[in-house]
């Protein structure tokens, strides 16, 4: 898959007031700063930088990171809902990309 | 004409895969070749896409300072092992799987260590100064 | 002055200059202190180890290139500002930081790590009130490859 697409999973449905978990999977090199000893050149670093959750457009959560998180990151985060809306991921990386994805939920 | 047409593209086809066949072959042997004239050793890196045990080692050894500065003394050949080149070498220096760091000699077609596996960087090192020792690598 | 003085002067000054070495690496700051105290502007020493943080990690990880981990705390998340991920021994020590709200229902953190080798890792929460808690899990990184 290209960089940058990610998969969201949330519960379809959710109860007024129930803690739920967003889990993501995002296509990412995430690559260090490396020394490559076949041109003996140093390569610049490819990762992600920050990933913010919000709710209806409302900022929940922000997460910084670098390349210390594995390759395709796997991230899961807590999210209460009170009433049905989008949960929506916005992330970047240090080379300029800007993602974003939406996932629906119904709060009954 | 057709089928003169038709002859002549069969010819160039001809042509061209004996071409890539001999230049497939080319990358590794000019680093070998490039070793030997410049009295070096080659460290072979047996890669392979999607294995992450190569990402590790690409992360955490290559890039380390120390083990960086000490490959700068080699002829350093990156192959996949799923390569053409890299199978073919892969078989001749028995290697297990990847990540494999084969140091070789050149001169005398002998391999001089052989590494396999995401060691820490310590295992790299004591291969690598083994090797530099063997030799008299001063700069190593 | 006296001669005996200064003799006595001066074996102090060479036994100072001597033992000082051995003494220094008490006081030099380790590349996790120095990452912590440049992120967070805390000392690691200010820091205790509380239980109210759960960090879980496996005690020995086959693939240092993903080391799966997973953080909660009992702590309500409107007292969180900000959860820290560290490792130790990596040649960045710092790995990400997430700012938790209200909205946020509880503080939760699953991910996966690069770990370069053995090491601790450590999961750092800072609350709105200036204090710290941490939880701190060593895992072992063993040598794996591809078949």
């Amino acid at each position: 898959m290209a960089i940058g697409t990610a998969i969201v999973r949330v519960p379809k449905e959710a109860k007024k007031g129930e803690i739920i978990r967003v889990q993501m999977v995002i296509t990412h090199p995430m690559t260090p700063p490396r020394k490559d000893p076949q041109t003996g050149q140093e390569v610049p670093p490819h990762n992600l930088t920050k990933l913010v959750l919000l709710y209806n457009d409302r900022v929940v959560s922000e997460m910084n990171m670098g390349a210390g998180v594995s390759a395709n990151p796997f991230i899961a985060l807590p999210l209460k809902v009170e009433e049905s809306g989008v949960i929506k991921i916005a992330y970047e990386d240090n080379k300029g990309g800007k993602w974003e994805k939406t996932a629906d939920i119904k709060v009954v | 004409m057709l089928l003169y047409y038709f002859f002549m593209i069969s010819i160039i086809i001809k042509l061209l895969v004996v071409g890539l066949l001999l230049y497939g072959n080319a990358f590794a042997d000019d680093k070998i070749n490039r070793a030997i004239s410049e009295n070096k050793l080659v460290v072979f890196y047996f890669k392979s896409q999607f294995c992450s045990y190569c990402a590790q080692v690409e992360d955490f050894v290559f890039s380390d300072e120390e083990v960086f500065k000490k490959l700068s003394n080699f002829v350093f050949v990156e192959l996949d092992i799923r390569s053409d080149e890299g199978s073919k070498l892969a078989r001749k220096f028995g290697v297990p799987g990847t990540p494999t760091v084969v140091i070789y000699d050149p001169k005398t077609d002998k391999v001089v260590g052989l590494i396999f596996g995401s060691r820490p960087k310590e295992d790299y090192l004591k291969t690598i100064n083994k090797a530099c020792k063997l030799y008299n690598i001063k700069t190593c | 002055m006296n001669r005996r003085k200064f003799l006595l002067l001066s074996a102090v000054a060479v036994a100072g200059l001597t033992l000082a070495p051995a003494i220094k690496p008490a006081f030099a700051s380790s590349k996790l202190e120095e990452e912590i105290k440049k992120r967070i502007g805390v000392d690691l020493s200010a820091i205790k180890e509380s239980a109210d943080i759960k960090l879980t990690a496996p005690t020995i990880a086959e693939s240092g290139a993903n080391v799966p981990i997973t953080v909660e705390s009992t702590i309500p998340v409107d007292k969180v500002e900000r959860l820290w991920i560290f490792v130790d021994k990596n040649p960045v020590p710092w790995i990400a930081d997430v700012k938790f709200t209200p909205e946020n229902g509880k503080v939760y953190l699953s991910t996966r790590i690069k770990m370069g080798g053995t090491s601790n890792v450590r999961a750092i929460l800072q609350l709105k009130d200036g204090t710290f808690v941490m939880a701190t899990k060593e895992v072992k990184v063993t040598a794996g490859g591809c078949g």
